[in-house]
């Protein structure tokens, strides 16, 4: 098949294709394309949501790399919150998914309860839950308290409120783990029974046989998750409010307080730009990094 | 075959579109009708309704309302609002009412999106911010005939009356009178002085032990250490100008004060300061039985009461040379400039402060009421609470300091206060540390507030 040929056949579609499709394209346009031009637009104003905006050019950049004491500080606590949430709940979301590919009766019970937490997960009601849970005289130090440890006050404390965060996030696995879980059931059961022939034990399975074939997942669990972690606001908000003393203080939350209570509405969509530059490049950085370690069947088992 | 196959599935599309499409459309309008301030019947188009604005119209009219608070406040509110259209059967509302979390948020998208309420309850620290943005519409021809002057002046900006105050409120403190008495302490008084503060501090510890503590710690609240400023006699703590005029040997002295309490179990630690939610059944470390005392608006009496009847008793903020306290209109209502029924929500706002029967609907949910024939209709009708909320503004008001507006740029300011004094409550920086980042972030409002 030669190229042209090929491109022609890809745009070429009937008529009643776009059709279809314009429910999807009209929506496209006018909600999500036109925000981000007009997203960017104010980003090179003074726009603060009461006023009209007057254009300023690059300084709302300049500001944010330049003079910005917050940024630095709200870009490291994002930074710490996804380097430590994304391999946590990754590693988590595999296990139980093995755990769960197992035949069992009433297997299908046990999953949907464990996917649960993930079908309530960024609501606000489960926040407020979570919050009266590891407050001070909450469910979690009444546990400890029983087993005679002092809790401390887990979301108000400045030393483990981002912790406390980061376990919420781990714990809405649910996603990434049916996702995991379909991969699973899709390694043929072969491989298993003729490396066992040949004395292969279950880590030995797991690293040669599991792993790689799972890896397409992974890469695609890990960005999936990546670019979730680093646009985490709800939790933020409502359980700690980016307190104490900005603690939990991540990029999104900066970004919704500069745009909604001090009205920087041209500064706050610099910002936003700024964080989806960052996470195209640590997206980036994930596929280019993916050539190392995620194998393709279909490749003929090249790398 | 194929060809028949193609031409029905265009035709199915275009179906499926145009449902789409009549779907969305219907929406939106529905959506503006319910939104913003466009007339309840289509055929009588904005222009008709802008060239007859007189409040006597029978027109239908349908009012947006937002106002915060608690459900004590939207209770009557809505009562009362019954009660207007029940007077007025042309006028409808309707209601946007929340807690006070997140509302000037809304109120700010609800602007930028041409939306917002034509009538808005409206804050002291905002009112500034809001009228140097055209954003609220001159209300000055409401009657304020039994309204005292002083406090209409409160909701004027360069003399034109933006803000109608909706009541009185006293800032004043709160105690558990009942630990009080069984501790045998004397009770915070209405006279009490600094030095009476610290030395009940003192006894009231001694005698509450280690879990307990005495003052919840408010130090991180602008409003603490505006008292605190006032009671020393240095002054308000913005400049005519609308600047930042805090005194820095004063400021020291009081966080250096404040993390010594802090030290010795007096003030509440930083971790427990952090939980507390004013007003909250079991986050209000006052209501919760963690500390005694805490500030408290005249207003929020009745709040407080109704979680514990029969608990607290009201004291003074401690004087220094001069008193600490001040009364302070509790709230406003405002018109949105952007409204088409300019008329119609003035006629709202003057029946709301002067009639004696909506006054009786409201009782004191917004503080005192402003007009003084209300307050007279409603006297013998006053609960336990009411009096002592009256009471309460009754004693602060002979020596109050003088309540002025948040200057325009500054409204959230005491975000950033609250942020820069937290760390100095969890030990992560010293008094003088602080003063200097306080500076420094008061330079870039400045900076802002001067484009």
């Amino acid at each position: 098949m030669s190229k042209p040929a090929y491109r022609r056949k890809r745009w070429d579609s009937p008529v009643a294709g776009y059709l279809f499709l314009s429910p999807w394209l009209i929506g496209f346009l006018l909600l999500t394309l036109g925000p981000i031009c007009m997203s960017f637009y104010y980003s090179l104003t003074d726009y603060s949501l009461l006023a009209a905006p007057h254009w300023t050019g690059w300084a709302n950049y300049h500001r944010i790399f330049m003079e910005d004491d917050t940024f630095p500080k709200t870009l490291k606590i994002t930074f710490v919150f996804v380097l430590l949430t994304v391999p946590l709940r990754l590693v988590f979301a595999l296990l139980i998914a093995m755990l769960l590919n197992r035949n069992v009766k009433g297997m299908s019970f046990y999953r949907t309860m464990v996917y649960f937490p993930s079908l309530i997960g960024t609501s606000i009601a489960v926040s407020i839950l979570w919050k009266n849970i590891f407050g001070r005289n909450g469910f979690i130090n009444d546990v400890l308290g029983f087993f005679g440890i002092e809790g401390k006050s887990w979301i108000s404390d400045p030393h483990y409120a981002l912790y406390t965060l980061i376990l919420m996030m781990v714990w809405q696995f649910g996603s990434s783990m049916i996702i995991f879980l379909a991969g699973l059931k899709q390694i043929s059961r072969d491989l298993y029974e003729a490396s066992s022939v040949d004395g292969a034990g279950k880590v030995r399975q797991f690293i040669t046989i599991t792993l790689p074939l799972l890896s397409p997942i992974i890469l695609f669990n890990t960005v999936q998750t990546t670019i979730n972690s680093f646009q985490m606001f709800t939790q933020a908000f409502v359980v700690t409010n980016g307190g104490p003393v900005h603690s939990t203080y991540v990029y999104v939350m900066y970004l919704y307080e500069t745009a909604f209570t001090k009205y920087q509405m041209g500064y706050a969509s610099a910002l936003a730009w700024v964080l989806l530059v960052m996470i195209g490049l640590v997206t980036a950085l994930l596929f280019w990094s993916s050539r190392y370690w995620v194998f393709y069947e279909s490749q003929g088992g090249r790398r | 075959m194929a060809f028949v196959a193609r031409k029905w599935s265009v035709a199915l599309a275009l179906t499926m579109l145009a449902g789409v499409m009549a779907a969305c459309g219907s929406n939106s309008n529905d959506g503006n009708g319910a939104s913003s301030a466009s007339p309840s019947s289509p055929a009588s188009s904005s222009a008709s309704s802008s060239a007859s604005p007189a409040a006597s119209s029978s027109e239908p009219v349908k009012l947006t309302i937002a106002w915060w608070g608690s459900q004590e406040r939207h209770d009557a509110t809505q009562k009362a609002l019954e009660q207007y259209t029940a007077l007025h059967p042309n006028v409808t509302f309707e209601t946007q009412f929340s807690g006070w979390d997140g509302y000037f948020d809304k109120l700010a998208v609800q602007y930028s999106a041409g939306s917002a309420p034509d009538i808005i309850q409206m804050d002291a620290a905002y009112v500034n911010d809001y009228v140097g943005r055209g954003l609220l519409a001159d209300i000055g021809s409401i009657n304020t005939a039994d309204v005292d002057p002083s406090l209409i002046a409160s909701g004027k900006v360069n003399g034109t009356l933006y803000a109608m105050p909706l009541g009185v409120a006293a800032l004043g403190m709160v105690y558990d009178k009942t630990v009080v008495d069984k501790l045998g302490l004397t009770p915070p008084s209405f006279e009490w002085t600094w030095d009476d503060y610290f030395a009940f501090g003192e006894a009231a510890k001694a005698k509450l032990g280690k879990d307990k503590y005495v003052f919840e710690d408010q130090s991180a609240d602008l409003v603490d250490y505006t008292a605190y400023q006032y009671s020393m006699g240095k002054g308000y703590i913005y400049n005519d100008q609308g600047k930042l005029a805090i005194d820095k040997d004063t400021w020291l002295q009081y966080m250096t004060k404040m993390s010594e309490l802090r030290d010795k179990g007096i003030l509440t630690p930083a971790d427990l300061t952090a939980t507390d939610k004013e007003l909250d059944p079991q986050l209000d470390n006052v209501v919760n039985g963690n500390a005694i005392a805490r500030h408290l608006f005249s207003n929020q009496v009745g709040a407080i009461d109704a979680l514990k009847p029969d608990t607290y008793g009201y004291a003074a903020l401690p004087k220094g040379t001069e008193a600490g306290g001040w009364l302070k209109p509790g709230m406003f209502w405002s018109v949105n400039a952007q409204s088409k029924h300019t008329e119609e929500a003035k006629a709202f706002i003057d029946w709301f402060i002067n009639d004696v029967d909506a006054g009786k609907t409201l009782g004191l949910t917004r503080g005192t009421p402003v007009s003084s024939k209300v307050v007279e209709a409603l006297t013998p009708n006053f609960s336990e609470a009411d009096k002592t909320s009256i009471d309460f503004i009754n004693k602060v008001a002979p020596d109050a300091q003088q309540f002025i507006n948040d200057p325009q740029g500054w409204g959230n300011f005491k975000n950033e206060y609250k942020t820069i004094v937290e760390e100095i409550q969890f030990g992560q920086t010293t008094p003088e540390q602080a003063y200097d980042k306080l500076m420094k972030k008061a330079a870039e409002f400045e900076a802002a507030a001067a484009q």
